[in-house]
């Protein structure tokens, strides 16, 4: 048995020939570890090493994003001959009839599309002996919709 | 009882969705009612979670017909 201070094995980084980083890096500051290969037939060992070299690793690309500058609140209008009531229905300049109509009720067309479509298979229920009432109320509002 | 109104058949949950989530929703009813509900209850349950309450249409007592004693 060893005594005090009588060594053993203890790497340290300079004995580290793995060639990865111990932090979770590629190993190299070309985010490739530099292996060495040996054991190839004679002459190819450099062959292997010098195609090694010539074919890095992407390494770790970070996505560059574009950002758009933010005024600040009280920064001068970018719209100087635009009043301030511009899309407003109160004041000058135009109302909200130029403003874009993003909460649109696409009810009534979508109801209008499928009432071309399905009203004649509608109405033929609708006419069958012992339909529900609701049911022809639906079919009746579906028509008046027409 | 008119066939096509059978629970779970297509008509019967266009009844009931267009009924318990209003007639204005008419494009919403047909879309839903064509859903391939497991069955009558799940589609109902549906609606009672979507609605709070208890699926509209489609009762007895809307039912016509021409039978004598019938309602």
């Amino acid at each position: 048995m060893g005594g005090k201070g009588s060594g053993g094995h203890r790497p340290s980084a300079s004995q580290n020939q793995t060639g990865v980083s111990a932090t979770g890096g590629a190993g190299s500051a070309s985010g490739q570890p530099n292996q060495q290969y040996t054991g190839m037939p004679y002459g190819q060992n450099k062959q292997v090493n010098d195609q090694q070299a010539s074919a890095p690793m992407a390494g770790n690309p970070v996505p560059s994003t574009t950002a758009v500058p933010i005024n600040p609140l009280l920064s001068p209008t970018e719209r100087p001959n635009e009043p301030i009531t511009h899309g407003v229905d109160v004041g000058p300049g135009a109302g909200s009839e130029v403003l874009p109509n993003v909460n649109a009720d696409t009810r009534l067309t979508e109801n209008q599309q499928i009432i071309s479509k399905y009203i004649p298979l509608l109405q033929q229920a609708a006419g069958m002996q012992d339909t529900p009432d609701s049911f022809k109320r639906f079919v009746n509002y579906l028509i008046g919709q027409q | 009882m008119n066939k096509l109104f059978m629970d779970g058949s297509f008509y019967d949950s266009i009844d009931k969705f267009a009924n318990s989530l209003g007639y204005e929703n008419a494009g919403i009813v047909l879309k839903l009612a064509m859903v391939p509900w497991d069955s009558p209850a799940e589609r109902d349950a549906f609606i009672k979670a979507l609605t709070g309450d208890n699926p509209k249409g489609g009762e007895s007592h809307n039912f016509i017909t021409t039978k004598a004693g019938g309602k």
